[in-house]
């Protein structure tokens, strides 16, 4: 049988290991794949927005592109800077739709509704659902209808909570067929 | 949650590249089929080539700014919902925009939750008001389906036959008398079909000057000709998906038939005064009460339409040839206009079923309707008598053996006439002579109508 596929986890700027290892032990539970901590990079400056005082998360991922690490299925950027995009006021995450790259953003997932710091329980399932969320648009999946859904669109907090990191019955199949189209045999949810 | 049936188009429309990409990857990602364009002109452009479900226009660009494109998709693409987008210095430009018929605004940037709450709110609108127009048409289909009345063999025959032709896609050329229900067949067909769900679009060929004819079926621009104050969009646009119903198709003239002849070939024509080449696709039921072999013969009916048209026949059989359902007919009309009328009349004497029975119909159903209708307005009792249907009394055919040809033509013009309600146009109409013809006969038999 072959290894399950790999997807590469690149720290932009400094983040926390912990948070790093947490997504390595979690995400292949989840989804039928191994997860390699690569080396952290630097957050370029051409992605700062002056004004808005956020990052541009497009800009962004393409410079996660340009230089893809070798042997990697994905790549999942983790960044604790707030990410934007011009025509929104602020994003959790973005990915390249059936594209190799995807990024979350520690920055809001790590507050609570009130602006506090939210406790670990309730910050962590956040940081593997958005990665989830995003590592799926990667894999060709769009938002998803279906309630309870990892592929549903969440706009705030309150609604990324309630979502559980799992991908629907559609979702999953058409996961799956996007894995086989890659050549990835023998997938199923874990 | 919403599970939209179809999926949306949406037209993203900002002359900042980096505004358009943002927003239409965005909207990508939730299942949306997105384009862009980066002036109002070529929005309008790709508005009149595909329809768009929603347009997102961002209200300051230069040469046409925002208002100035709402208000031609307004009268381009009724349909189209659009959302305003503007920064927060143009708020009253916004709101200017609401009341000239735009659906929302949003400030730019979004917030995650305002964008995806108003493209669902949308969609959720626009998915009610497609459900509504199905159902409303699938009401209507089911009572005209009601209205094909008989159990004759051969409406039995039309019944087997209307079942057969629904199920493929063939062109169908339905021929049969005037008032003999031929565009009841044509409904019917639509409504056993698989395009039942869309539209049925019928056209009266007959009823429209070759200048209105030509601007019903393909719809025009704005500015085509003197009353064009809209762009309106053609019947053969209406029938996307659906089926065109082409009534009187033998009374079209030739430059008509060649322009209708090449857009069954193609299924692709232009607007009057358009350029843009439209696409649609349309099953085509035609009727006719001519005889277009004769036509065709005489030079005024082409046979290459002919033969494009004529891919199923379905004669529709005269009333004559099917007495057997006279009684079911009166009956299924008087239950109607009894009904419309709020009259308690509820059966028709054996008498007066009986020279109903032994009437030709020239008129055929439409014309036993008509006197149904006639007889329950100025019927006094419970039930249609005789004299409530005084065209059918002097049916004396014995009395007529022996006189002259003119006398009869005088005598049934009298009794169409009447039955008619003294009315010319419905007169002819049963007689199948133009309304000339019928006012050169009225003269020359010294008949008098009504009006």
């Amino acid at each position: 049988m072959p290894p399950p596929p790999s997807i590469g986890l690149v720290p932009l700027g400094s983040v926390d290991q912990k948070i790093l290892r947490h997504l390595k032990t979690t995400l292949p539970g989840i989804l039928p794949v191994s997860v390699q901590l690569l080396k952290a990079r630097p957050i370029p400056l051409h992605t700062y927005h002056i004004v808005r005082e956020q990052h541009n998360s497009t800009q962004l991922l393409e410079y996660l592109a340009q230089d893809l690490p070798p042997g990697m299925f994905k790549v999942l950027g983790v960044t604790g800077v707030d990410l934007y995009i011009p025509i929104l006021t602020y994003v959790f995450g973005e990915a390249q739709i059936g594209g190799d790259v995807a990024l979350i953003s520690l920055y809001r997932l790590s507050q609570e509704l009130d602006g506090r710091l939210a406790p670990p329980h309730v910050f962590w399932p956040r940081i593997v659902k958005s990665g989830l969320h995003e590592l799926g648009h990667t894999c060709n999946l769009k938002h998803c209808r279906q309630p309870d859904c990892i592929m549903q669109f969440s706009g705030s907090l309150e609604k990324l909570d309630q979502k559980n990191p799992h991908f629907c019955d559609y979702c999953r199949i058409m996961l799956n067929d996007y894995l086989e189209q890659q050549g990835i045999t023998n997938v199923s949810e874990r | 949650m919403l599970i939209p049936h179809k999926k949306f188009n949406l037209l993203v429309v900002d002359d900042e590249l980096i505004i358009r990409e943002s927003l239409a990857g965005w909207l990508q990602r939730d299942g949306y089929q997105v384009e862009t364009a980066d002036h109002g002109a070529q929005a309008l452009e790709k508005a009149a080539a595909k329809h768009y479900d929603i347009m997102l226009v961002d209200v300051k660009m230069p040469e046409m700014d925002g208002l100035t494109l709402l208000k031609h998709i307004k009268e381009q693409n009724p349909d189209t919902a659009v959302v305003m987008m503007t920064a927060y210095g143009s708020i009253e430009d916004a709101v200017e925009a609401i009341k000239q018929g735009a659906f929302d605004y949003l400030l730019k940037p979004f917030d995650l939750e305002e964008l995806s709450l108003t493209i669902d709110r949308l969609v959720q609108i626009q998915t009610l008001a497609m459900e509504n127009v199905v159902l409303k048409e699938r009401v209507a289909k089911i009572d005209r389906f009601e209205e094909l009345v008989g159990q004759s063999e051969p409406m039995l025959q039309l019944y087997d036959t209307i079942m057969d032709v629904a199920q493929s896609d063939a062109t169908v050329l339905i021929t049969g008398e005037t008032g003999t229900g031929k565009e009841l067949v044509a409904r019917a067909i639509h409504a056993q079909s698989p395009r039942g769900y869309a539209p049925f679009i019928a056209v009266n060929c007959g009823a429209f000057t070759e200048q209105l004819l030509e601007s019903e079926l393909f719809g025009h621009e704005k500015g085509a000709f003197t009353d064009a104050k809209f762009t309106k969009k053609g019947r053969l646009e209406l029938a996307h998906s659906g089926t065109l119903f082409l009534d009187e198709v033998g009374d079209i003239t030739m430059k008509m038939q060649i322009d209708l002849l090449r857009v069954l070939e193609t299924h692709e024509f232009t607007r009057v005064g358009g350029t843009i080449p439209l696409h649609s696709d349309f099953r085509v039921i035609a009727a006719t009460h001519q005889d277009l072999l004769a036509a065709i013969q005489e030079g005024t009916f082409r046979r290459d339409l002919y033969y494009r048209l004529n891919v199923v026949h379905i004669p529709v059989p005269p009333l004559r040839e099917r007495r057997g359902d006279i009684p079911l007919l009166a009956e299924h009309f008087l239950v109607r206009y009894a009904a419309e009328t709020n009259k308690k009349i509820d059966s028709i004497h054996p008498e007066a079923l009986e020279a109903m029975r032994n009437y030709d119909w020239p008129g055929n159903v439409r014309e036993l309707e008509n006197a149904i209708e006639r007889a329950v307005v100025i019927g006094k009792g419970r039930q249609i008598q005789l004299a409530d249907l005084p065209f059918l009394g002097p049916t004396d055919r014995s009395a007529a053996v022996g006189r002259s040809l003119e006398e009869m033509e005088r005598q049934h013009i009298a009794q169409v006439l009447e039955a008619e309600g003294g009315n010319i146009s419905r007169t002819a109409q049963v007689l199948k002579i133009n309304r000339t013809t019928l006012y050169h006969k009225l003269k020359k038999y010294g008949l008098k109508t009504c009006n």
